[in-house]
């Protein structure tokens, strides 16, 4: 026997099993694919300007680990659909006189057939969709990208090097299969298992009561600490797990027993057959549907809830940081503001702020007072109009007594603006506007810009009020921010240089000092963190929906494969092809959308947890939530029907004889 | 009149590419009245399998014609074909083809509920032929729980069970020992003295010896027939065992 002998039977052994094969080898390319991606963003310098790059890699660092495991995990289950449906050819070999190392080194040629197609394949689909990865992920984060395909080798070599490693395993782990049976144990190992299930009562039971206890904790459970909250959330989620996997293994052959038991229901032609045969094989592939189940659970929880965290994120944080820098200087002298002292501070803030020969880009700069009474639903942020005027680049006129204002949130109704006394008619309300500053959010109170002409008397007049300072608070400002141009750590570095020697700097012309802010010290790489989670969220949706559809397909034929004979019986003693597709129907309906809508209760009552773990994320945007989890749940059930389709017809086709097998 | 009337019947096989062609069966006359009890005997490659799958209307006849009853089963159209099946046939095979996911109950009423018969119905008309081939006490059992004996049983009781005119068995003493064939055979024997039509593929002559006729297959013709008149089952074995000694002998000439 020479090396080119077992090479041709390897290669002759997967062509002819290809039904098995090639979506096996079609699922290790998406793997690879998937993970060369992750690996190749974290690698590539187009994020590396962006806010939060580092907390984007790490994260898409720890989801490659991820991916990598179940990688590792899912192949194992696959592989054991293809050893099964293997074992009786081995079987053969073994008994015309092939011992375990020749079976052996077939088998090792066929993983190593496997393994290069998936390699190259998966490297070259990786490759081709890396750069729309990578712009997708820019466009998440909302940075800049070009349209230039780059390769990291040092992604190729890391999928490389996972993948092969993965492929070992599984070699090592079917030669141990082989060894450890014998050859008539493997031409029989097709028709093992053949007992009907029992049906376990306590079991089912179990199973019903851990899911009613998971759900009963998600929603009611509101513990104090967010760390409590994750515990509990943890806990919830494993019993949900465990519960789905006894009802679908035990609960269901008691469903089908109970059902048995009605006679008038059984005994119909096209709920006879399906009862009897899901009852019989539920047992075996409950854990199968029940894997679907919590996958199809996974994405649906895994999609809304970083869409919610990323877009909600998103939203808040751009009001709050329209530029990189925010810097407010706060006084409670309205004199400060005066023209010639503000203009020479000016001058000495915006020539302080040259780093490393970059001077501030985009600068926004403008006065502004805060007024702030405790008996009003409104805060107010006056801005005089020539402040406004030259940075929005707007011509607007205005007659003391008028305002334009612009409101964060909240609509303002009222046709005046009051406070103590003085009055601004409203003649009109801008969309947009840079805000200088951060608005505090508090749940009873609003904030609202009102931009007057009369803004130097207003401030004095107020300054002057005897409520000044008791039930009127109110400081002028001066508010500049700017962009800097720089990488994310060299802007932390000049925000923290800067940030301590203007505050001292203000106080010498009259400031009490200076409230400042930086985008990437408050929260870019939160941002950045929400923004990989979500691409590593759909990523990870895409593998497991394919984890999915592939289990359905191999279910759905190693069950087909399994029922010929019985179909071919029936069909003998008098069942028609008409009855056949009924049975089929009614079998894939029940067996098939179980999971799906197993997976959307899971979703209802997973709802008030993820929204009370989304509010330690100081987040609830509850229409938000729903809308994304409705068009996910949508866009899974359309793909199941799709795939629901496809896979009865297979199974149709091979119940009825309709591809005749030669005879 | 005869129940079962087949005339000319030929049967040629050819292959995917229509190079070379087999003919399974010839020239085949032959008719089965009301209450007969028929074996045909034959070797392996005489036919007997393509001949009972034409007579089950599971293949079409190249050409010849098969009568039922006075119909012609080439007339039924295919979508009829599963009832009329259902209706009038019963089939008993060697390998059981019990269903291993029903109880042996289940399994006897699925042509039944095929039919769409009511419960009640379907367990009324049971319980007289458990009782009679002595499964009553089985028929809570799954097909893996039971023996071969007791399984081929469960097999006739579902082919008994939808009363048809003409049971159809294809070597059911096949994959039984010779105490449950003798037992099956003795089943056959009584249940075809109560009035059921019976036709038997076999090349066990011990199954053949227990029917009233045994017609031989040969080259895709009946060959040759045997009556057995007054003969006792074992008189019958004897006079098979010479017919078959002299088929064989005749292959050895040719």
């Amino acid at each position: 026997m020479t090396v080119g002998f077992y090479s041709k039977l390897a290669a002759d052994g997967i062509r002819k099993n290809k039904r098995i094969y090639f979506p096996y080898i079609l699922m290790c390319i998406i793997l690879v694919a998937m993970y060369y991606i992750i690996t190749f963003l974290q690698l590539t310098d187009t994020i590396s300007d962006i806010i939060g790059v580092k907390t984007i890699r790490f994260t898409l660092n720890l989801g490659g680990w991820v991916l990598a495991v179940f990688s590792c995990v899912f192949l194992f289950y696959a592989n054991s659909f293809l050893l099964r449906s293997r074992k009786k050819e081995f079987g053969l070999y073994n008994i015309f006189g092939m011992d375990k190392e020749n079976i052996g080194k077939v088998l090792q040629r066929e993983t190593g057939i496997v393994a290069l197609i998936s390699l190259c394949a998966g490297l070259v689909l990786g490759i081709a969709c890396s750069k729309f990865a990578e712009l997708g992920l820019v466009k998440i984060i909302g940075a800049e990208s070009n349209y230039m395909l780059t390769i990291k080798p040092q992604a190729i070599f890391m999928t490389i090097a996972i993948y092969t490693a993965v492929f070992i395993l599984q070699l090592l782990n079917t030669q141990r299969q082989i060894h450890t049976s014998s050859a008539i144990a493997l031409l029989r190992s097709e028709n093992a298992g053949e007992k009907p299930p029992r049906a376990n009562a306590t079991l089912g039971l179990t199973g019903v009561a851990l899911l009613a206890v998971a759900y009963f904790i998600a929603v009611t459970a509101y513990p104090s600490s967010s760390r409590a909250l994750l515990a509990v959330a943890f806990i919830a989620v494993l019993l949900v797990i465990l519960g789905t996997y006894i009802i679908m293994v035990a609960g269901s052959v008691l469903l089908c027993r109970i059902l048995q038991r009605n006679k008038s229901y059984y005994y119909k032609p096209s709920h006879f057959v399906s009862i009897s045969s899901m009852a019989f094989r539920m047992n075996r592939n409950g854990a199968g549907l029940a894997s679907i189940c919590i996958l199809i659970t996974m994405v649906l929880v895994m999609i809304s809830s970083t869409a919610c965290l990323l877009y909600g994120t998103k939203f808040d944080f751009y009001v709050d940081y329209p530029r990189e820098i925010t810097l407010n200087f706060v006084s409670s002298d309205p004199d400060v503001l005066d023209e010639e002292n503000l203009s020479e501070f000016k001058k000495v803030v915006l020539t302080s702020l040259v780093y490393q020969d970059t001077a501030p880009k985009n600068v926004y700069d403008a006065r502004l007072a805060e007024a702030v009474t405790p008996s009003m639903k409104w805060d107010f942020y006056f801005i005089p109009l020539e402040d406004y005027n030259s940075q929005a680049k707007k011509q607007e006129t205005l007659n003391p007594g008028e305002a334009i204002i612009f409101t964060f949130g909240n609509d303002f109704k009222e046709s005046t603006v009051h406070l103590k006394g003085m009055e601004w008619n409203v003649v009109g309300e801008v969309d947009e506007f840079i805000y200088a500053g951060r608005v505090n959010m508090v749940v009873d109170k609003s904030t609202i810009a009102v931009i007057i002409s009369d803004f130097d008397t207003m401030i004095h007049t107020i300054a002057a009020m005897p409520e000044f300072g008791d039930t009127l608070f109110a400081t002028f400002n001066w508010a500049c921010n700017f962009d800097t141009g720089l990488s994310a750590d060299e802007q932390l570095k000049f925000y923290n240089n800067i940030r301590i020697s203007l505050d001292e700097l203000s106080q010498k012309y009259g400031f009490m000092g200076l409230n400042s802010d930086s985008r990437e010290n408050a929260g870019g790489g939160e941002f950045g963190m929400y923004g990989g989670i979500f691409f590593l969220g759909i990523v990870l949706s895409i593998v497991f929906v394919s984890a999915a559809v592939l289990i359905i397909y191999y279910k759905q034929l190693t069950e087909g494969f399994e029922d010929q004979p019985r179909f071919e019986t029936m069909q003998k003693i008098g069942m028609t092809k008409h009855e056949i597709r009924k049975t089929v129907n009614s079998q894939m309906l029940t067996v098939f959308f179980f999971p799906l809508l197993l997976a959307l209760v899971h979703l209802v009552f997973a709802f008030p947890m993820i929204q009370r773990l989304l509010l330690v994320f100081k987040l609830s945007n509850e229409p938000l939530f729903v809308r994304v989890a409705v068009m996910v749940g949508a866009l899974v059930a359309v793909l199941y029907a799709v795939v629901y389709r496809v896979t009865s017809n297979t199974y149709y086709k091979l119940v009825s004889g309709t591809k005749k097998k030669k005879e | 009149m005869s129940l079962l009337e087949v005339s000319g019947l030929k049967k040629v096989y050819s292959t995917r590419f229509g190079g070379s062609k087999v003919e399974a069966l010839r020239d085949i006359h032959f008719d089965v009245r009301e209450g007969e009890y028929v074996a045909i005997m034959g070797e392996s490659g005489s036919g007997k399998t393509t001949l009972l799958n034409i007579l089950a209307a599971l293949d079409r006849p190249t050409s010849g014609r098969v009568l039922l009853d006075g119909k012609d089963l080439s007339k039924i159209k295919d979508s009829a074909m599963a009832s009329y099946r259902r209706n009038n046939l019963g089939f008993v095979f060697q390998d059981f083809n019990l269903l291993d996911t029903f109880t042996l109950a289940d399994n006897i009423y699925l042509p039944l509920v095929l039919a769409r018969c009511s419960y009640k119905e379907m367990r009324d008309r049971l319980a007289p032929i458990a009782t009679a081939l002595g499964i009553e006490k089985l028929l809570k059992k799954y097909p893996y729980e039971v023996s071969g004996g007791e399984k081929q049983r469960a097999a006739v009781a579902r082919a008994l069970i939808t009363d048809p005119k003409l049971i159809l068995a294809d070597e059911p003493t096949g994959a039984l020992d010779s105490r449950s064939s003798d037992e099956l055979l003795r089943l056959f024997s009584e249940i075809n003295r109560m009035g059921q039509t019976i036709l038997m593929v076999t090349h066990s002559i011990n199954a053949a010896s227990t029917a009233g006729r045994v017609l031989f297959i040969k080259d895709g013709v009946v060959f040759h027939q045997l009556y057995r008149g007054g003969a006792s089952n074992e008189q019958f074995y004897q006079k098979i065992s010479n017919t078959m000694v002299m088929l064989t002998a005749g292959r050895d000439k040719g």
